[in-house]
């Protein structure tokens, strides 16, 4: 419990911490904010003007601005877009529910094949299968994650055929009652097949560029994981109790392997986060990568700013689920 | 006879192996990579002799498919793609070194300052650290490119803001840890000076793996280079740049050959900057499962 | 006198000769080495590091790394050991030989609960259901005089001091009730204090059930309190044997008497100079020829640098590998 306890309290303060990077962030930018976010309206209308500079207290000192800028969070207000003239949060609740189905299918693919891949590796260590495995690997994550996208939606729709080329869905195809928002997961519950089926098939590729990194990296992590492992003498003594090589790697090695291959789970969640925002937008896929690669090009500040608030908080909370998944698979962590 | 392999406590009494660094060299994936590493920085040192066009110059022969005189094609301003590819190393390849070196200068500092004093010296480096870690590289990079107006200065910035942690907390715990050890303390009281024991003690054990580090992120920098490019927040056009080459791929999808050349020249150079930092690894750590066995 | 015997041995080792992989070719670590081990004996291997006891019994049971190369037989109940299968190999380990190592910081799972490795292995020997096993379980840790057996089950190794984990271990290692434990210096990690109690326990056990003991160590103090018999290794070959109070009371390999002469006397008087026996044990690539032992060697004489000893009857049970035999008490 104490355990628990000191982690939340560690989370706060980063929450905390980043709000106030993204407040200097923001303060850096020059010019008139006002102006640049109510753009035509700055000149026609000075009383929105006035207001804007109210509500976010432009007028008062630095520390003043900072408070009212935490305040305003607090009540879950990010601003508004520069683009689309809606408020941030709402262009954000829009758009997570289709990036949280993307990460989330590409996270499991690459957890699946990229610890299967390194056990593999390591059981045949250096041996061809081991090479070869080693360079694939390697190239997963020398590979820029655009690019193939890029190459990846030429090959496998442009010339091949074999998956639809932009968007969540089939053009005319309606997705179903919205439960979670992930259209797989909605179409499953209602029992609409053909709603999953499109909506399988337009996942599967942008899941798989996605998952491409971090199957790489998983699969360097978990084969070193496994052979700092696979000769420990409790590995050895469970050889010694005639306990067939199958079951001593997949239970005994893999059990020990796993801690520092779960602390992966954080990095591989940003990985995709920062894949989501490059990639996106190539596949027309409308999650908050798309949003965020808008707003970058086109410079609208708050929109950026909400996002990276919002992707940094939900990687907290990763990186805490993760720090917890840990003391449950290592029991000597929950007393440290 | 039924074969397991050997208890770790033997493993250092029967598989020492003798000349660790010399052999590393000699594997297939450490001369890959310093093939391939080493025609890159030739191509970028020679660039102004083998590019067969002017980068900049735009022609009225648009989207040409590569053909002999134009091997990877032209682009949507009649430009010679092969030639800007091979321009683009110019910018690449030096910001990725200046990248790393900084960030092993700043953060190794900063680090090793952190280390050795302790105290609330190590407190603010430290959460310093954490602020910049609890960000996914390229949105913390994306914003302060955003917040500081697009340019290539700029996103150097932000790469080095988002670099120099990872040394920091390494060169932290290496100096704590080797601190602590004991040849220091006994170097100490043989006398050594502090800063003798840090340069002669410290020094070189800090090395290896900041090394390791550092060349695996040389193919980490061009990569976050090329993405911030991609996302018009690194090089302006007309500059070529690999990523933002890409960019403008995607907008000519069925012209592939205007975003697949540059991307894969960020790959070729990636891969042989990972190829050395393997081997390095290889070499620096004999008791790593990485070690390489006959 | 002849002994009686009563039965066969139960495991009886000709000729084992073990040769292991390194960075420079295969090394002999185990160089030809004769013993048998009776039915509820405590049968003692002493020698230091790098004279190859450990990689003696890991070659019985299979342990050894890939490209590890051996000869000779090793009869156990009637079947030849280093020529099972790897099937045949499964069924023996753990059930029929049971073994425990040295560190019981190391060789429990950190991860999994007593039970399960307690249980894993007798529910695949043996096939027992949940309950069963479980409650076999709960017995076994009585047996090892772990207090709360039914707590220990469902706790984690680093809840445990290190005697109570070798307990444990002990108890993981006899749980299908093998004939034969091998024990791989189980008290060197541990507190003197504590060595005395586990050393009890490892002889009561085996006076209930006739469990034979293989005890590895090179401490001459914990073969004299359990081993019934002694062999002495030294560079991979046995150089003395026999029952333990002669070989410790009457030396007759120089190395053996030089070990027992290391060992400082409690009650000796103060400024005795302490003993060693000059000179390192040779590693396994750099033996010298004839006997290995001969560079260190107060008695050697010119043919020890070129003939290699073989080990001979000498006398009522006794087996020596020294031509020299100096130290010979006549009878």
């Amino acid at each position: 419990m104490r355990f628990l306890g000191r982690r939340l309290a560690a989370l706060v303060l980063l929450g905390i911490g980043i709000t106030f990077v993204a407040f200097v962030l923001t303060e850096l930018v020059p010019g008139d904010p006002a102006a640049a976010n109510l753009g035509q309206r700055a000149i026609a209308d000075p009383a929105a003007v006035q207001a804007f500079r109210e509500h976010y207290g432009l007028d008062k000192p630095l520390p003043v601005q900072y408070v009212l800028y935490l305040e305003h969070l607090a009540s879950g207000d990010l601003g508004q877009s520069e683009q689309s003239h809606r408020p941030v949060r709402t262009d954000l609740s829009e758009f997570v529910p289709a990036t949280a189905e993307l990460a989330v299918t590409s996270i499991l693919i690459a957890f699946v094949l990229g610890i299967s891949l390194g056990i593999l590796s390591a059981v045949r260590r250096n041996r061809l299968t081991d090479q070869v495995l080693r360079v694939i690997s390697l190239g997963g994550i020398s590979m820029p994650v655009f690019w193939l996208a890029l190459v990846a939606l030429y090959v496998f729709f442009f010339k091949l055929g074999w998956v639809p080329g932009s968007g969540r869905l089939d053009p005319g195809v309606l997705p179903a009652p919205h439960v979670t928002g992930l259209y797989t997961v909605d179409a499953l519950l209602a029992g609409q097949f053909d709603v999953f089926v499109s909506a399988a098939q337009h996942l599967i590729l942008p899941a798989c560029v996605l998952a491409a990194y971090n199957v790489g990296l998983l699969t360097r992590f978990t084969r070193s994981a496994v052979l700092e492992v696979i000769n420990n003498d409790y590995v050895q003594a469970a050889r010694a109790k005639g306990m067939p090589e199958r079951t001593v790697v997949l239970r005994h090695v893999l059990r020990a392997a796993l801690p520092p291959i779960i602390t992966v789970g954080g990095l591989a969640f940003a990985n995709v986060m920062t894949g989501t925002v490059l990639v996106e937008s190539i596949f027309a896929w409308p999650g908050i990568g798309q949003y965020a690669f808008h707003s970058a090009t086109t410079l609208d500040l708050p929109a950026i700013m909400g996002v990276s608030l919002f992707v940094a908080v939900v990687y907290i909370v990763v990186n805490f689920v993760v720090d917890i998944l840990y003391g449950v698979v290592d029991p000597r962590i929950r007393v440290a | 006879m039924s074969a397991q392999p050997l208890p770790l406590r033997f493993a250092g009494v029967f598989s020492r192996r003798p000349g660790t660094l010399g052999s590393a060299w000699r594997q297939p994936l450490a001369i890959a990579g310093m093939v391939l590493g080493g025609a890159w920085i030739a191509i970028a040192i020679l660039v102004p002799l083998i590019a067969p066009y002017n980068p900049l110059a735009q022609t009225s022969q648009l989207f040409l498919a590569p053909s002999a005189s134009h091997l990877f094609g032209t682009d949507e301003l009649g430009r010679d793609i092969f030639s800007r590819v091979l321009w683009a190393s110019r910018l690449s390849l030096p910001l990725a070194f200046f990248l790393v070196t900084m960030a092993v200068l700043i953060g190794g500092v900063l680090g090793g300052l952190a280390g050795y004093f302790g105290g609330w010296v190590d407190e603010v480096v430290m959460r310093a650290t954490d602020l910049v870690f609890a960000f996914p590289t390229i949105i913390l990079a994306m914003a302060v490119t955003a917040a500081l107006g697009p340019s290539l200065r700029n996103a150097v910035l932000a790469v080095l803001v988002v670099f120099w942690p990872s040394y920091a907390r390494v060169v932290r715990g290496l100096v704590m840890s080797l601190g602590q050890s004991d040849y220091v303390s006994a170097a100490r009281l043989l006398g050594a000076s502090s800063r003798r024991a840090l340069v002669v003690d410290v020094l070189p054990n800090v090395a290896g793996p900041v090394l390791v580090l550092a060349t695996l992120d040389l193919g980490n920098a061009v990569l976050l280079l090329a993405g911030l490019s991609f996302l018009g927040l690194g090089a302006q056009p007309p500059t070529p740049e690999w990523g933002s080459m890409v960019n403008t791929g995607t907008q000519y999808f069925e012209r592939w050959w205007m975003g697949t050349f540059p991307g894969f020249a960020i790959l070729s150079v990636v891969l042989a900057f990972n190829f050395l930092g393997d081997s390095l690894r290889d070499a620096l750590d004999p008791r790593s499962s990485w070690a390489v066995q006959r | 006198m002849g002994r009686a015997e009563v039965s066969s041995p139960l495991l009886s080792v000709e000729g084992l000769r073990v040769r292991l992989p390194t960075t420079v070719g295969l090394v002999t670590v185990v160089d030809g080495i004769d013993f048998e081990v009776e039915r509820g004996q405590v049968f003692g291997l002493a020698g230091e590091s790098g004279s190859g006891k450990t990689i003696s019994v890991l070659a019985l049971l299979g342990l050894l790394p890939d490209g590890a190369e051996v000869e000779g037989r090793a009869m156990f109940e009637g079947k030849d050991l280093l020529m099972l299968g790897h099937r045949s190999l499964l069924d023996i380990r753990g059930r029929e030989i049971g073994m425990v190592f040295q560190d019981p910081q190391t060789s429990l799972h950190p991860m999994m609960t007593i039970e399960r490795q307690l249980t894993e292995h007798v529910r695949y020997h043996l096939g027992l259901n949940h309950a069963q096993a479980r409650a076999r379980a709960t017995e076994q840790l009585e047996e090892v005089r772990i207090p709360d057996p039914a707590g220990a089950l469902g706790a984690y190794p680093h809840q445990f001091s290190g005697g109570m984990r070798q307990r444990i271990a002990i108890a993981i290692a006899l749980a299908c009730r093998p004939r034969l434990l091998i024990a791989d210096e189980p008290t060197t990690a541990l507190d003197v204090t504590v060595q005395a109690g586990i050393l009890r326990l490892l002889d009561s056990l085996r006076r209930q059930s006739g469990l034979s003991v293989i005890m590895i160590t090179h401490d001459l103090g914990v073969m004299s309190s359990i081993a019934d018999w002694l062999t002495v290794m030294y560079a991979g070959r046995v150089v003395e044997s026999g029952p333990t109070p002669e070989v410790l009371s009457r030396p007759r390999h120089p190395y053996t008497a030089a070990l027992l002469a290391a060992l400082p006397h409690p009650e000796a008087v103060e400024d005795t100079p302490l003993i060693s026996i000059s000179g390192t044990p040779p590693s396994p690539q750099a033996r010298p020829g004839g006997c290995a032992f001969h560079p260190r060697c107060s008695y050697a004489i010119a043919s020890c640098k070129t003939d290699v000893p073989d080990l001979l009857e000498v006398g009522d049970r006794r087996r020596l590998a020294c031509p020299v035999d100096p130290l010979m008490v006549p009878a």
